[in-house]
């Protein structure tokens, strides 16, 4: 059996590694002649999963993250929790980063396309390779080798083969050269200029858990502030307490402003004075005030006095060396040549430049210049389209490497199962290239694969180590000396803080009445190098709220002027293209400013993605900053046209999922900073703002709440049904949710995705509501009930985020209306659903308050070989079934049969859902809440808890702690809301802007 | 008591006549079958019938379905206790209804099958009804007397002095 | 034999004046059942056709999944659901007038009964193709029943919907049972002057025998009344356990005690409108005018206004609580009703349902075929725009406010709901078509009987058919019950 054959190379492989690592993986064509484990390996159980260690390489932060595959088929991707970067935790492209391995449009082999015909054929890595060689020989000295941010290893064996075949080496790592390794977990102020590093700046999941270290409220009452400079606010300022809305170009004012403490410029910066105020006294009354930035969407031709005001703004320690952005002048030069024909030959690994350059650069029409393409993308991409040699590379899940992304830390790659399509990682093919051509690379030696070339350069340091803990980390447990190769590789670069050479303020060019341009990167996207990933897709904007789509972000008034309403389609016109999106109206960008999006509109890039969207980066020109060479992302300004095409039918164009207000239905509900410490220094036990209510609902006869309307322990099993099984038991499962630490980033949203098998239902479907996700994130923008109250400037001052699982309750309405029995308590308290037993009546969908509860409308496709991620501990439901969050019961069991085996209780924290495993924030607790030591059970009794829609009184397992605000906060239009008895609120224009609220 | 199959049947097109000649008969303590085309209470007065006892069949069945109804719904939560909504195990407020429904139902098929058995529904055969006329459907009353043939003679001259419009002996 | 009419002049009766005698009452009937014409296969073909639409787009339901409908997360009832609730309610008009009015002892019930007991039976069987339409997995329906299983598992008997199971399947078993029961002696009247063997043979198997004796008519009269006892709070139990469905949830807008009494009104002002949307047509087809007189349709009228002004009621009802409880979710429901996506619907109901009978206190247009049938037709509408506007709009703006969004319907909704249309009035023409549409012997109960001395109007009870007397005992019955 050939299949037999290759899993013994591949055992050989592992067993070196000693990792104790066993898979057997199976590509697409072997898929039906497989027999699985006729003899089993040994070191895998049939059922059990496996875990490896890697490193995520969706984007530059280099997070440990631990392998799930069960036989030898990656199922999920985790946080390594003893990595430093991510703490074992992930972001939602990180979860999704399966899908990309599975992904159904990925090469399946080599791809040649005959310059003359026209036409592409398949053919095997030998023929490629042998003609590839042929190619560059015949081109040597007019070779160009452009690639990613390459660090460690790969960077060496890139410069050995560039030398060795006489290639040039580019450089394009779109929004890498943000800095990594910061710390400001222990500031108490954050002032951030466009700096998203909840998104993309830097390291997201590292900066994400930082952020609510700082800013989320702890017993005690301390809490970090968070100032957003910028004109528009992507998810990181939507997370801010104070949003320094500025002209545009007028950053640096504010910076001054700051450091100086004098609130004169605002007038010409065009901020709200108080607001500007407001930000010099926190920033006066800091310990620790942290400045970041600029992000990458405020990267002008004037940023050497922002960068030199940012710098200054830091105080009491900064957050880290100061970094400049990369210097892609070599990439313009590269494209002026390739237009002029200089170059002969061009090798790309990097991230799709003819999607993510300027559109200004023309490099799409210079690369189809260059008679020799060759194109690494596992995917068609909108560059490897256009390329006449594809040489497929693996997924980093399949994948030797190291990876170096910030100081002190050498992560360390690991394959976790076989390639799943005919597809060979760079580093082989470069190997192989060279030999093929006869040129001898120094340090290959006798290194046939990069696996031995790895291993080689890591000869005498702690390989074995590495590989079990994923990465050779400075200051760790067991800290050990990284290879000198790796180590001298430590990105980006740290410059000193010296200010560049000086350029002037910063301008935009484009049409002085228009809008400046904003192009910020995607959350979910990253440059768009994610983009076709269903989970991704599916995943509505943490801001926007939009799935499988693309928008331009207008103000209210920008609307009202040009007369347009939200999905209307725009033609955004640049002086260097111009696209068509529709608008999103919103408060949260400039009435001066527009807003879009990177990463959609791919003309390729698979079936999901293809022609989806459009691309802000045609927009600009790619005009050079002289200070730091960085492009210029921020300094054009654009006309807006409606071309008159409205939302479409019905189920078509722009689709915001969800409302934007509470309609008073406080189901997310927050306190001010100054009365939740009044209450705490009370004592625990009350629930602020409920008293009241509960004494109105006694009145009510026949309907009264329990005392402690935060226990959920109390009141299950409810009087007269204990029966059986049904006696209290010593296990009730609890959820508890910190609103003060949720970002609303929907991590947790994308690991239910791949944890418990939910299928993508697609745009259409999406937009009639039939979404399968079992935990959602809401996004609401007001409280009360006018719609209006979305719209103010104000608007997205409180901005409520609220993760809405299954709500497990112990008056379960959905439960009795099963007529089958389909839905109902287990004895742990958990809100069972039985797939197999449900006829479909939809009825506990109907009688879900929290509407939790969704429905297969139709059996859904898992196109080849994504079917592959499938998690087989989980059903797979068919058409007709009612489904929803089950806390994770397969993980629950695995927990207790664990602690049976063992003989023990299960451990508090023993067991995680999930989405507790991927949020970044910790904002999930969950337990057996009958133990008072749990931690669920200690959150759940404090003074911020509270039950969603509890006079229903269906007694939610999941307990909600109330948002903390610096401001007065409204829970409802209802201004006495706000009870009198909190002590002193600090003075913040969004108190101001409401006076409802006092 | 098993009638006589013969006898003597006479039709009538008026309801008084017939009624005069099911006293004229019975006086004489013959047995009658009376076919008429829709119920009248004349002929049941005339014919001293007792009331039916169909009801009995309707009250047992009405209680065998309550009870089968309490029975169900209770056994059958209690063979497989499942909490949901932290309701009771047996929640007899919800039961009560399956309790109505099935009162109803059997009542109302136990009552049905009353109705068969009493009336020897369904019928075969002409002895349950001798000398048959399809008119009886229609408007006209029928009174058979069941009588021995030696007394033909006498059933006869008490129909036609009744007034029927026409006597029928059965020769069989 | 010759039947020789009475010397004296023949006593009428004062609700069929223009009866002359019994065997008139057995050639009406049998007219019914000659020859259809061309109408008739028309009308017959058509709603065969709207079944097979029906049939296609319940295919498409079970192939691809309940993704065909319009349904959506939160609201997961839609039209199904709306077009049970309206099909059941039809079936109570029937009921009530061949049940309660029975008890009740009206006369003009005898001639009408028929047709409304023969269309309750027909509605009730088209509100059961419902539960297993709109189920999400119908090959799996008879899980609601109470079969034993390996699984052990029974079903749930707190679910209100096992309780429509309950109810709905009694429902139907015993309205039919009491359709046939009445049905035998006209069965076998039928028999006795039917022509065509085939015919001949199938009514001779249907009647089981059926003579007319004395002891038959005894015991036949006393079982009618007791399922007639039976059918009555049966009826009443039905609408209510249907209503429950919806106010056992939590859901705002369905939670409400009211609901029981409310439906029942609702179900009986629906029906007795779908009985005159029926009587009207059979009417002028058939020239039935000796059977179907203005008394009747006099009294249908009334009946139509009495129970219209219940639900008018439980309209106002509703709103008053709604506002006045001050609980925010009923009130954002019940206005979403009025101003939301379905403000049309919501007026309609109120309009056809609560103002539009109104017109009926005035003599001249309840006494006007045409104007009645109209009037029947509008409630019709309203009635099922009541369902629709009970449950989506509800369902649209519950608790959760991320979670409000809207309902449209497809085509496969749409053919389902004229399907059930078709299915109805299918069985209905056949019935008109194969099985005796009036009451014959039971009409004879109220025409005089024929008489050779004493004058026959003593022995029926005069009834002044213009009065409230209409609601007096008749003949037989009282005396029976007097017993």
């Amino acid at each position: 059996m050939a299949d037999g054959m290759k899993r013994r190379d591949f055992l050989k492989v592992v067993g070196v590694s000693g990792a104790g690592v066993a898979a057997v993986g199976c590509s697409t064509q072997q898929v039906d002649r497989l027999i699985p484990y006729v003899i089993p390996p040994e070191d895998v159980v049939p059922g059990t999963a496996t875990f490896y260690t890697s490193t995520c390489r969706e984007c530059p932060a280099g997070c440990g993250i631990l392998v799930e595959a069960h036989e030898g088929r990656v199922t999920k991707v985790e946080g390594n929790p003893t990595h430093p970067v991510s703490r074992g935790k992930t972001c939602a492209r990180g979860q999704a980063s399966v899908q990309g391995l599975y992904h159904p449009d990925r090469y399946a082999g080599p791809v040649i396309e005959e310059s003359d015909v026209g036409t592409a054929r398949n053919v095997s890595w030998s023929v490629a390779e042998q003609q590839v060689a042929a190619q560059l020989a015949a081109a040597r000295g007019s070779i160009v080798y452009l690639s990613g941010a390459y660090t460690g290893t790969m960077a060496r064996l890139a410069d050995e083969f560039a030398a060795a075949v006489g290639a040039r080496r580019v450089t394009w790592a779109p929004l890498e050269d943000t800095p990594r390794g910061l710390d400001f977990s222990t500031a108490d102020l954050l002032i951030a200029f466009g700096a998203d590093f909840l998104e993309t700046w830097g390291s997201p999941v590292d900066y994400a858990h930082q952020f609510a270290q700082m800013h989320a409220y702890k017993q005690g009452g301390v809490r970090g502030k968070f100032v957003w400079v910028g004109p528009h606010r992507p998810l990181t300022g939507l997370n801010a307490d104070l949003w320094l809305s500025c002209r545009p170009g007028t950053e640096a004012i504010v910076a001054n402003a700051l450091a100086s403490g004098d609130a004169s410029g605002a007038a010409a910066a065009g901020v709200d004075a108080r607001k500007l105020q407001t930000a010099i006294d926190w920033y006066r009354g800091s310990r620790r005030a942290v400045a970041l930035g600029p992000g990458a969407a405020l990267r002008s031709n004037g940023t050497t006095a922002l960068d030199a005001a940012v710098a200054r703004l830091n105080r009491g320690g900064a957050a880290g060396p100061a970094t400049r952005p990369a210097d892609v002048r070599p990439v313009v030069e590269l494209t002026q040549q390739m237009m002029a024909g200089q170059v002969k030959a061009i090798l790309i690994d990097a991230s799709d430049p003819v999607f993510t350059l300027p559109g200004g650069l023309k490099f799409a029409q210079a690369l189809k210049k260059v008679p020799v393409r060759i194109s690494f993308s596992s995917f068609p991409d909108d560059t490897a389209r256009i390329c006449n040699f594809v040489l497929p590379q693996n997924h980093f899940l399949e994948s030797w490497d190291d990876y170096a992304p910030q100081p002190g830390v050498l992560d360390l790659v690991q394959p976790a199962m076989r390639p799943v399509f005919n597809t060979r990682q760079v580093g082989d093919a470069l190997l192989s290239i060279a030999q093929r051509m006869g040129a001898t690379l120094p340090s290959a030696g006798a290194a046939k694969t990069y696996y031995d070339y790895l291993v080689a350069a890591w000869a005498g340091s702690a390989w074995r180590d590495a590989v079990k803990r994923g990465g050779v980390f400075a200051g760790g447990a067991t800290s050990v000396a990284a290879p000198a190769v790796a180590a001298a590789a430590a990105t980006p670069a740290p410059v000193a803080a010296v200010p560049a050479p000086a350029s002037g303020a910063p301008t935009f060019e484009g049409d002085a009445n228009g809008y400046a341009l904003v192009v910020y990167p995607s959350y979910r996207f990253y440059d768009g190098r994610t983009a076709n990933r269903p989970w991704l897709l599916e995943l509505p904007d943490p801001v926007t709220k939009v799935p499988w789509d693309m928008w331009v972000e207008v103000h209210p008034r920008t609307a009202q002027k040009i007369g347009i309403k939200q999905g209307d389609v725009l033609e955004v016109k640049s002086p260097h293209g111009s696209i068509e999106l529709p608008a999103y109206v919103w408060p949260g960008v400039r009435d001066d400013a527009v807003a879009i999006q990177m990463g959609m509109g791919h003309e390729g890039f698979g079936r999901w993605t293809e022609g989806r969207g459009a691309n802000p980066m045609r927009l600009l020109g790619g005009a050079v900053d002289p200070a730091t060479g960085a492009f210029v992302t921020y300094g054009t300004k654009v006309t807006l046209r409606p071309t008159g095409e409205g939302a479409g039918p019905r189920f078509h164009g722009l689709y915001e999922n969800g409302v934007r207000i509470q309609y008073d239905r406080e189901v997310s509900q927050a306190i001010s900073l100054a009365a939740i410490q009044g209450f705490d220094a009370r004592g625990p036990g009350l629930i602020p703002g409920q008293e009241e209510k509960i004494e109105e609902l006694k009145g009510n006869g026949g309907f009264k709440p329990e005392e402690t309307t935060t226990d959920p322990a109390g009141g299950y099993p409810t009087p007269g049904t204990e029966y059986g099984q049904y006696v209290p038991g010593e296990t009730r499962w609890a959820m508890a949710v910190d609103l003060a630490r949720c970002i609303g980033c929907g991590a947790c949203t994308v690991a239910c995705y791949a944890e418990n098998n939910i299928p993508v239902v697609g745009p259409t479907e999406f937009k009639r509501g039939r979404d399968l996700s079992w935990l959602r994130i809401e996004r609401y923008f007001g409280v009360g009930r006018e719609n209006e109250e979305a719209y103010t400037d104000d608007a997205t001052d409180d901005v409520r985020f609220l993760p809405m699982p299954c709500q497990h309750c112990n008056n379960a309405p959905c439960e009795p209306v099963c007529p089958v029995y389909a839905a109902y308590h287990t004895p742990d308290g958990l809100n069972g659903q039985v797939y197999n037993r449900c006829v479909g009546t939809r009825y506990c969908a109907n009688n879900c308050p929290y509407k939790v509860r969704v429905f297969n409308w139709f059996t859904y496709e898992f196109a080849e070989p994504l079917n592959w991620q499938l998690n087989p501990d989980v059903t797979v439901r068919e058409k007709g079934v009612m489904e929803k969050c089950t806390f994770c019961v397969q993980r629950i069991h695995e927990g207790e049969r664990k602690a049976a085996a063992e003989q023990r209780h299960v451990r508090d924290g023993e067991v995680v859902p999930a989405c507790v495993q991927a949020c970044p924030t910790e904002v999930f607790v969950f337990g057996n809440i009958r133990d008072p030591e749990s931690a669920v059970a200690r959150a759940a009794t404090t003074n911020r808890g509270y039950r969603a829609l509890q006079e229903l009184n269906t007694q939610p397992a999941v307990v909600y702690l109330k948002k903390v605000t610096l401001h007065e906060p409204r829970n409802s239009s209802d201004a006495a809301e706000a009870t009198a008895e909190m002590g002193g609120t600090e003075h913040t224009p969004q108190a101001g802007a409401q006076p409802g609220g006092h | 008591m098993s009638k006589l199959r013969t006898g003597v049947l006479g039709v009538f097109p008026h309801l008084d006549t017939a009624t005069d000649a099911i006293r004229a008969l019975k006086k004489h303590g013959y047995e009658l079958t009376v076919y008429a085309p829709t119920p009248r209470h004349e002929i049941e007065e005339a014919m001293e019938t007792p009331e039916s006892p169909v009801r009995i069949f309707t009250l047992t069945g009405a209680f065998t379905g309550t009870a089968a109804g309490t029975a169900l719904a209770t056994w059958t939560s209690i063979d497989w206790p499942l909490i949901v909504g932290g309701k009771e195990i047996v929640s007899l407020p919800a039961f009560s209804v399956i309790m109505f429904e099935l009162t109803i139902l059997i009542g109302a098929l136990s009552t049905v099958a009353g109705l068969f058995l009493l009336a020897r529904l369904p019928h075969v055969g002409p002895q349950e009804a001798p000398m048959y006329h399809p008119s009886f459907t229609g408007g006209n009353f029928g009174v058979f007397a069941h009588a021995p043939r030696d007394r033909y003679d006498e059933v006869q001259r008490i129909l036609s002095d009744a007034g029927s419009e026409e006597v029928l002996v059965d020769h069989r | 034999m010759a039947t020789e009419t009475p010397t004296q002049t023949v006593i009428r009766s004062s609700f069929h004046p223009d009866v002359e005698n019994y065997e008139q009452v057995n050639r009406d009937a049998d007219r019914l059942l000659t020859k259809p014409g061309k109408g008739y296969l028309a009308l017959l073909g058509t709603a065969i056709g709207l079944v097979l639409l029906m049939v296609v787009a319940e295919l498409h339901n079970v192939w691809f999944g309940l993704g065909m409908s319009g349904l959506t997360n939160p609201v997961g009832w839609g039209v199904y659901i709306t077009t049970f609730v309206f099909w059941v309610g039809i079936g109570h008009a029937g009921t009530l007038i061949s049940a309660i009015l029975y008890l009740f002892r009206a006369p003009w019930r005898q001639s009408i009964y028929r047709f409304a007991e023969a269309m309750t039976v027909f509605a009730v069987l088209t509100a059961a193709l419902f539960p297993i339409i709109h189920i999400g997995r119908p090959w799996f329906f008879y899980w609601l029943l109470p079969l034993p299983s390996q699984r052990h598992l029974w079903p749930n008997f707190r679910s209100p919907l096992l309780w429509d199971v309950f109810a709905v399947t009694t429902y139907l078993t015993v309205s039919s049972v009491f359709f046939y029961i009445g049905l035998i002696p006209d069965i076998a009247a039928a028999r006795d002057t039917a022509v065509n063997p085939m015919r001949k043979r199938v009514y001779t198997i249907l009647s089981l025998g059926w003579k007319g004796t004395d002891r038959e008519w005894r015991h036949f009269t006393r079982a009618y009344m007791f399922l007639a006892a039976l059918a009555t709070p049966l009826v009443l139990s039905v609408h209510s356990v249907v209503s429950w469905d919806f106010a056992v949830s939590i859901v705002p807008g369905w939670h409400t005690t009211i609901f029981a009494p409310y439906f029942v009104a609702g179900a009986i002002l629906s029906g007795v409108a779908m009985v005159v949307t029926l009587m009207v047509p059979v009417h002028r087809i058939f020239g039935l005018g000796a059977y179907f007189t203005p008394t009747h349709y006099d009294r249908l009228a009334k009946l139509l206004l009495l129970t219209s002004l219940i639900v008018g009621y439980a309209y106002g009802m509703e709103y008053f609580m709604a506002w006045y409880s001050g609980e925010l979710f009923e009130r954002d429901v019940f206005w979403d009703r009025v101003t939301g996506q379905y403000w049309w619907g919501g007026w309609s109901m109120i309009t056809f349902n609560a103002f539009v009978p109104q017109l009926l206190w005035i003599p001249r247009i309840r006494r006007n075929l045409n104007a009645f049938f109209l009037i029947s037709i509008f409630v019709n509408i309203g009635m099922w725009w009541e369902r629709f506007v009970i449950i989506v709009p509800s369902l649209a703006h519950s608790y959760e406010p991320w979670k409000f969004m809207n309902y449209h319907l497809t085509w496969v909704e749409a053919s389902i709901l004229l399907g059930s249309f078709g299915w109805f009035f299918m069985w209905f023409l056949l019935f008109l078509r194969y099985l005796p549409g009036l009451s014959i012997a039971e009409i004879k109960e109220v025409l005089p009987p024929p008489m050779k001395r004493h004058d026959p109007a003593e022995h029926m009870e005069q009834i002044d058919a213009s009065g409230p007397a209409g609601l007096l005992p008749t003949g037989y019955f009282d005396h029976a019950a007097s017993r």
